[in-house]
């Protein structure tokens, strides 16, 4: 639940969806599951000329066991209250 | 001929002329000849090849490419279902096509179709004939027969047109074949009539065929569009097409006499105004006229109103036509014409009508085509029912609820609460429909998840789902319990920590590795309890909130009452508390557990929230503990380092070689961490204190410290420099009576010392090794927050990003923040102020080189300004630095009352 709650309070930020099969797309993230897939409004290629087809796509689902890193702005995200809720997790008490 | 669906001739008695018997097909494009008898097909009129027509001969169409492009949606190009046989009758008597086999389902409309088995092959179909048999299959006719017999039923009433143009355009057919389409050639012989209970089309009555129902609906469409039935007076329901339509022979009988029924409203001899020569621009076969009720019919006021929903639904049939009207009249509207106005006059009109319906059938298409892809995208829905999505969700949902969100969902939780729940009402309107859709609209939605979470509790649900007709699992735990996929082994541990159990000895050597993960270790347990204290208090129990529950004496469940709650809430705050004083003051080995915890910058950090819930009792004891081992604090006993850092050669005998620049980043990093978390609390905390606690603390300071050596590190004069200036204060408002004495002895103490609490004046060849070594850019933001308070506002900072990245930049910043003298000037003016007047003058006696050489500086600083050149840091830094100082020796020379520009340099 740890991510899922991370992601949950990203929605509405741009992010940077790497895969795994080194595709990079950027897009504002509408929503995002327990599965960690992920749904991106606006989307568009980080790098356009390699990946061409990405300018067709409007949004897209990508599916959580795809993706590689996502790459979060740094000022929507509070590290001690991170740190604070690895703490929390199960595993750790 | 006309034996129907029905298996007997259901023509009307007028229309049942002799008919015209059908003539052979040309070959080829009949599927189904009905040189038959009659009680064959009863679309036998289209084997007529007068009554076929090839699609392509409508006048006005686009040729192939439109087509293909309507034709791809094939299954009801226009919403019309295709050219079919008679209902039931597959075989129709006729040699099927070998492309019927595989040609795609027609249906009434909404229900699934197949896809053609290749593109194009409607066209093929198509482009036989229009009489031709072309697509069908059982169920098709049979609805279609359904259909039909329901429109006949209620259609019954309306005329009965006689087949029309298709049947006069008999040279059509026979010459035009599938290849050689002839663009409105004029068809029709004028004056044909066409047999009489022909319909333009093979249906009983003359239903038409493919491209007659294409146009009639066109037009029909165009019509509604333009006018709304004028009138039954006129022929205007008549739709009309893009092309003159080709209506064959206006309305004059075979002997030359005008219909009855297509009298024009002026009693002009055409019904539409038009010559008869116009007429021959009008492309056969437009079946219009079965849709144009004669305006003489005794019925034909509701005329107006069937007209538009027969439109719609009505391809198969057709109103008859008015006996013996021949060729149906025109298909527009009849223009605004008086038999006076000029062919000229008329022929604009009928210009403009014709671009007009051209447009509108353009729309027309674009419309059917947007139609038919909605069918398409909409031809699997319904799969799943209302129910079955629900579960799904519920499936989700349960898998997701929490029963305590402030552990599972911490971070989402905390974070929202923070910045005020700017996603909450987000989530809130999502989540409720969707529990609520699936019968659970009783209630709130924490209501609905309390109630999945207890039968979860209740019952112990297997570890995987299965659904019936769903592939594979749906595995239950995972989502709390992810599966780990790297193993971080734990029995890497250091060999020499596991060595005693109960006596633990830590390693005071303040920079070893061992040191360091017990000062991590200890750092780590406290912020557990820390967070369990927090969350504690954060879940205070209310009136309003939840009640655990408890078991009672006979074994049932029962919830707890708001006394118990908040008892048991109690327990386990006091339980925690005193687990968190016992850490805190337990030592581990000789090290207490408070410099323990500080010389980490986790335990740094960890600080104010740690003192923050402690109870006054208890918060003063830790500060005692602070002041009574301030010495070995790890930024005390560093303090040392920029020192010899920058000046090694100054300390000779030093068994330790020069620190590298690493450590004196970590020094810094330290010392600035100390200042920001610690210190606050601490000024607070002292702020406050009577005079018995800072006088214990002082004691204590006193006793168990060198202060020569506090004095040496920034931390430690800011230490002293609170307790200074707090007891002051509390002194003149007689509450201390015993701080002069203690001044006294700590001023001895200090005595001559002074000048050794000055850090260095500058740090040599910094940029050199900044440029090989990396400094981090927090780092460097600290350092020029903390030097901000005492340059001058005005003076620019750059972004520590980018002095990041250069190291002559990053250079001035530490060297600045390295020979920054505030805090000693503070010291002394704290000092000052407690001092009588000889301390004064020993302290001045003391430090008179620094204050001289500083505002000597300081008033050189106006003339470096001036030469400085703008944009060079080393300049920038040394106005910056002699600005500075005379902003610092003020600060002593205003707590002696002085000045410095009393002072000459």
């Amino acid at each position: 639940m740890f991510f899922y709650s991370v992601f949950k309070t990203l929605v509405g930020k741009t992010v940077v969806v790497e895969l795994k099969n080194d595709l990079a797309i950027q897009g504002t993230l509408v929503s995002v599951d327990q599965y960690l897939n992920i749904k991106l409004d606006h989307v568009s290629a980080v790098d356009p000329a390699r990946y061409p087809h990405v300018a067709t796509l409007k949004n897209s689902f990508i599916r959580g066991s795809v993706v590689r890193y996502v790459h979060l702005p740094a000022s929507a995200i509070d590290t001690a209250l991170l740190q604070d809720a690895t703490r929390n997790e199960p595993g750790n008490r | 001929m006309a034996s129907s669906f029905f298996g007997f001739d259901s023509r009307l008695p007028r229309d049942r002329a002799p008919s015209l018997t059908a003539t052979t097909a040309a070959p080829g494009r009949i599927a189904s000849p009905n040189h038959s008898a009659p009680g064959t097909a009863p679309w036998a009129g289209a084997a007529d090849p007068r009554n076929v027509i090839s699609f392509h001969e409508l006048e006005g169409l686009p040729a192939a490419p439109v087509e293909d492009d309507r034709l791809a949606h094939h299954d009801m190009p226009f919403g019309l279902p295709l050219h079919r046989t008679a209902p039931g009758n597959l075989s129709g008597g006729a040699p099927r096509t070998p492309r019927r086999e595989d040609a795609p389902a027609m249906a009434p409309w909404g229900t699934p179709t197949r896809p053609p088995a290749f593109p194009g092959q409607q066209e093929h179909i198509l482009a036989d004939s229009m009489g031709q048999v072309s697509l069908e299959q059982d169920a098709f006719s049979k609805a279609l027969g359904r259909l039909e017999a329901a429109r006949r039923a209620s259609q019954s009433h309306l005329p009965h047109y006689p087949p029309s143009p298709l049947a006069s355009a008999s040279p059509a057919p026979t010459t035009s074949s599938p290849a050689a389409q002839q663009p409105g050639a004029p068809q029709f012989v004028p004056g044909r009539t066409p047999p009489p209970g022909m319909g333009p089309g093979p249906y009983p009555g003359g239903a038409m065929s493919l491209a007659e129902l294409e146009a009639q609906l066109m037009q029909q469409r165009q019509h509604q569009q333009q006018q709304p039935p004028p009138g039954a007076a006129r022929s205007s329901p008549l739709p009309h097409t893009s092309a003159p339509p080709m209506m064959g022979a206006p309305a004059i009988s075979p002997d030359g006499q005008l219909l009855p029924g297509l009298a024009g409203p002026d009693g002009s001899p055409f019904p539409m105004g038009m010559p008869p020569h116009m007429m021959g621009m009008m492309p056969p076969g437009m079946g219009m006229g079965m849709m144009m009720p004669p305006p003489h019919f005794p019925g034909a006021p509701h005329f107006a109103v069937p007209p538009p929903h027969m439109a719609r639904d009505m391809p198969p049939h057709f109103a008859g036509m008015p006996p013996g009207m021949g060729p149906p009249p025109m298909m527009f509207p009849p223009p605004d014409v008086h038999p006076s106005m000029s062919l000229d006059e008329v022929e604009r009109v009928m210009l403009e009508q014709q671009v007009q319906a051209r447009m509108q059938q353009q729309m027309a298409m674009k419309r059917a085509r947007r139609d038919a892809r909605m069918r398409e995208l909409s031809k699997y829905n319904g799969i799943m029912t209302q129910y079955e999505k629900d579960q799904i969700a519920r499936i989700q949902i349960s898998q997701l609820v929490t029963a305590d969100p402030m552990k599972e969902d911490f971070y989402y939780q905390v974070y929202s609460s923070l910045r005020g729940n700017p996603t909450t009402e987000a989530s809130a309107k999502r989540a409720p429909p969707l529990l609520q859709r699936g019968g659970r609209g009783g209630g709130s939605l924490q209501d609905q998840i309390q109630r999945i979470v207890q039968n979860a509790k209740k019952r112990p649900k297997a570890t995987q789902i299965s659904l019936e007709g769903a592939l594979g699992t749906i595995s239950r735990k995972t989502v709390k319990n992810p599966r780990q996929i790297l193993q971080v082994s734990a029995g890497t541990a250091n060999p020499t920590s596991a060595t005693s159990t109960n006596l633990r000895v830590v390693p005071t050597a303040p920079s070893s590795k061992a040191h360091r993960k017990a000062a991590l270790k200890a750092a780590e347990a406290l912020y557990q309890l820390v967070i369990d204290i927090e969350n504690l208090n954060r879940n205070q129990p209310t009136a309003e909130s939840k009640r655990s529950l408890v078991m009672t004496e006979d074994g049932d469940e029962r919830a707890m009452t708001l006394a118990e709650e908040l008892e048991s809430w109690e327990r386990e705050l006091t339980t925690a508390m005193d687990t968190l004083w016992g850490r805190l003051r337990q030592p581990d080995g000789d090290v207490d557990p408070v410099v323990l915890v500080l010389s980490c910058s986790k335990g740094k950090k960890l600080w104010p929230r740690l003192v923050r819930l402690l109870a006054p009792h208890h918060a003063t004891m830790l500060a005692l503990a602070l002041f009574s081992h301030a010495q070995l604090l790890d930024v005390v006993q560093h303090s040392s380092l920029p020192a010899l850092y920058a000046a090694p050669q100054l300390f000779p005998g030093l068994a330790s070689s020069r620190p590298s620049i690493d450590a004196l980043l970590e020094f810094m990093d330290a010392t600035e961490q100390f200042m920001h978390h610690v210190v606050p609390p601490l000024v607070h905390f002292i702020a406050d204190a009577p005079w018995n606690v800072v006088q214990s603390c002082l004691e204590v300071l006193l006793d168990r410290n060198d202060v020569v050596r506090l004095g040496a590190s920034r931390a430690g004069l800011v230490v002293l420099t609170m307790l200074v200036s707090r007891a002051e204060i509390l002194h003149q408002t007689q509450l201390a009576d015993a701080w002069p004495d203690m001044f006294q002895r700590l001023f001895a103490e200090l005595q001559g010392h002074y000048l050794a609490f000055f850090p260095l004046t500058n740090v040599p060849n910094l940029a050199d090794e900044l440029a090989r070594h990396a400094v981090p850019a927090a780092l460097l933001l600290q350092l020029q927050q903390a030097t901000a308070a005492s340059t001058r506002a005005g003076t620019p900072t750059p972004a520590p990003e980018a002095l990041a990245k250069d190291p002559a930049a990053a250079a001035a910043v530490i060297d600045l923040y390295l020979t920054d003298d505030v805090h000693v000037w503070q010291f002394l003016a704290a000092m000052a102020v407690a001092a009588g007047v000889d301390q004064q003058y020993a302290l001045v006696a003391e430090v008179r080189d620094r204050i001289v050489g500083n505002v000597a500086a300081g008033q050189a600083a106006a003339a470096a300004a001036a030469a400085a050149v703008p944009g060079d840091v080393a300049s920038a830094t040394l106005v910056e630095k002699a600005e500075r100082s005379l902003h610092n020796v003020n600060l002593f020379l205003h707590a002696l009352g002085l000045d410095a520009s009393q002072i000459q340099a």
